[in-house]
């Protein structure tokens, strides 16, 4: 196969609560290419989170390499990091974490305007990724107007706009009802088929189904790591 | 994300908390009035000063006795004699205070006896009427030039010019009026009658003069000719430090100084109360970070570097304090208008409003860093995870 876009070699990360070691992973291995729908579960404190983070390059692993389209992130400073998130990362929170005084266009442009971009074409990208979430006709509303599924999709349109090669999902349906659910995993297999690489976090077997790939993770070790259809049956 | 977004940022963070936003300017604003009321305070009673100063006359020079010296009108003559750098002088007699009598209405006034020259010197202007001349002083004529404070008094509307004003059980013609003039130093008011210095002198059966008025040929020389001044008076009266010299330009200095160092003064005091707005300001933008955590957290997930938070909030800690600057000169320059109503006359110069602009920004700029900073090193996952 090809050089993986993301590469995790024996990562570890530990926190330090007073004398109290938490071993959030321990040792983790990963390949992921470019194109695939990774889902990602386990039982909760299992480190599924904490591993999202790492690839999102939102934390930095305690111990262990973590190369990025074939650039090692590990060493790189805070500023190169949140450069990278802006270039090459979106990332979808459970919690939708918008900006509340900000409208839904307002959100979305907001990754624009640290990349640099001039209003108009934000505008353009932004509405572009609104429409993709088909949230067209919602750009003036600020979150207190939206559902819990319409945030979530100004949250998905937020990390599309900038057009990143990986997508990071951490629960995105976790708050969520069913339809919403099914509306969110939709939206994010279709972008997974043109062609952004999609990891996704969550709970629920049947959000996991979408995914080619599953992987499973206990106590910050990988359990198993294959196509959905051979872990589905068994019990998270 | 360059200055306009970062400006924009801040805009939008302020209207989250208008009022708050609002008050924490109101430390500014007060501060920056303190400032531009204080220092209009001090500049305007420099102005005032110097204004009474001019009115002695252009290069004038005072030179009173010290220490039991008597000096004599043949002093003003000797000065302007034996002084090249010295125009003219004029000796002065300050005769006290009596009754001026026309018919039956009465007013008092300072009688001044001065030599013709003395107009020059400190150039008084006439409304009515001539000042008296040299050949007035050496006949010991008895003519006499009125302030405006008795035309309306002793004449009741009839023209004062060749009338007899009685003072001291003798008459005097009057030749001239004076133009109203405010109390100085130099000046002596409106309630005056100046005669000739010898028939002053002959009225009060005396030769003695109290000062003598010398003028200058430039400002440039004026020190000059106070030395040479005194140099002449200590030889004559065969001790040092016989009589008192003054210059005009002296004078001027001295208020110049204390004008300076007043107005520093209350600048300063005014500058104590900015800086507690400056305090204000940090403590709040403190609050609004640590308030604004997760909005933080958030923009620094989709990619905002440190610069650009610390931008942020760097720009709206300096748009309130510039916000609140301003407003404050307006309240300040109204306050200064004020404080004229009671009598003080007040300056606001474009300095000053300048230094209050460039103070309240500079407050705003060194107390918003440190927040600011506080705000930029945020850890991006500790902060979506706050609360
Ligand atoms: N900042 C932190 N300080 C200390 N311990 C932490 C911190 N963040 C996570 N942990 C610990 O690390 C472990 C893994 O946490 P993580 O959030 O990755 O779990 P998770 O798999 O995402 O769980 P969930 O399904 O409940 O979201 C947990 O035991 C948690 O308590
Ligand atoms: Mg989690």
């Amino acid at each position: 196969m090809a050089t993986p876009v993301l590469h995790l070699d024996g990562i570890h990360k530990t926190y330090h609560m007073g004398d109290v070691e938490v071993h959030a992973l321990r040792g983790v291995d990963l390949e992921i290419f470019r194109g695939e729908m990774v889902g990602i579960m386990g039982p909760s404190g299992s480190g599924k989170s904490t591993m999202m983070h790492i690839i999102g390059c939102l934390d930095r692993p305690s111990e262990g390499r973590y190369t990025l389209e074939g650039e090692d992130v590990s060493i790189k400073d805070d500023d190169a990091l949140a450069v990278l998130r802006n270039r090459h990362l979106g990332f979808v929170f459970q919690e939708f974490n918008l900006l509340p005084s900000m409208t839904a266009l307002e959100n979305v442009c907001l990754p624009l305007t640290y990349r640099g971009l001039p209003t108009a074409e934000r505008t353009v990208l932004a509405r572009d990724a609104l429409e993709q979430v088909g949230l067209a006709d919602r750009t003036g509303h600020r979150p207190n107007q939206l559902s819990g599924g319409q945030k979530q999709r100004v949250a998905i349109a937020r990390s599309l706009a900038t057009r990143p090669a990986i997508l990071l999902a951490d629960e995105p349906t976790g708050n969520l009802d069913t339809q919403a659910q099914r509306d969110i995993m939709e939206i994010l297999g279709g972008l997974n088929d043109a062609g952004i690489t999609v990891i996704v976090v969550t709970h629920d077997p049947a959000v996991a189904t979408h995914c080619r790939r599953v992987i499973r993770l206990l106590d910050g070790q990988i359990l198993s790591d294959g196509p959905s259809a051979e872990t589905a049956g068994e019990v998270p | 994300m360059n200055l306009a977004e970062a400006f924009r940022s801040a805009l939008s963070g302020l209207r989250g908390s208008i009022l708050r936003s609002a008050l924490t300017a109101l430390g500014i604003i007060i501060g920056v009035a303190a400032v531009i009321t204080l220092i209009s305070v001090g500049q305007g009673a420099g102005q005032e000063i110097t204004a009474e100063i001019d009115r002695l006359g252009a290069n004038a020079i005072l030179i009173g006795p010290r220490g039991g010296t008597q000096l004599s009108a043949r002093d003003a003559e000797e000065i302007v004699r034996r002084v090249p750098t010295v125009l003219q002088a004029s000796a002065r007699f300050d005769a006290g205070s009596t009754k001026a009598k026309w018919g039956i209405h009465t007013h008092d006034v300072s009688v001044l006896g001065v030599g013709a020259e003395y107009r020059h010197i400190t150039g008084l202007q006439l409304s009515q009427g001539r000042f008296f001349e040299s050949l007035d002083v050496e006949r010991r004529t008895r003519v006499l030039v009125i302030g405006d404070g008795l035309v309306e008094d002793l004449f009741r509307g009839r023209a004062p010019i060749g009338e007899v004003v009685n003072i001291n059980g003798q008459g005097f013609t009057v030749i001239g009026v004076l133009e109203p003039q405010d109390a100085g130093f130099g000046g002596s008011g409106n309630d005056v009658a100046i005669l000739p210095l010898s028939t002053a002198q002959r009225l009060y059966t005396t030769d003695r003069i109290s000062s003598i008025y010398a003028q200058a040929e430039s400002p440039q020389v004026s020190d000059l000719a106070v030395t040479h001044i005194r140099t002449i008076m200590d030889l004559k009266y065969g001790r040092e430090r016989s009589v008192n010299v003054t210059s005009q330009e002296q004078l001027l200095d001295v208020v110049r100084t204390i004008t300076a160092t007043l107005t520093l003064m209350l600048g300063a005091i005014a500058g104590i109360s900015l800086l507690v707005g400056g305090i204000g300001i940090m403590n709040i933008m403190l609050v609004s970070v640590k308030e604004r955590t997760r909005e933080i957290g958030i923009r620094k997930a989709v990619g905002a570097r440190k610069r650009d938070i610390l931008a942020q909030f760097l720009v709206e800690s300096t748009l309130l304090s510039i916000g609140g600057g301003m407003v404050g000169i307006f309240l300040g320059w109204f306050l200064a208008r004020v404080v004229t109503l009671f009598g003080l006359t007040t300056a606001v110069t474009i300095n000053a409003v300048l230094l209050a602009f460039g103070f309240s920004l500079a407050v705003g700029l060194f107390f918003g860093v440190y927040p600011a900073a506080q705000a930029a090193k945020l850890d991006p996952i500790e902060a979506l995870r706050y609360q």
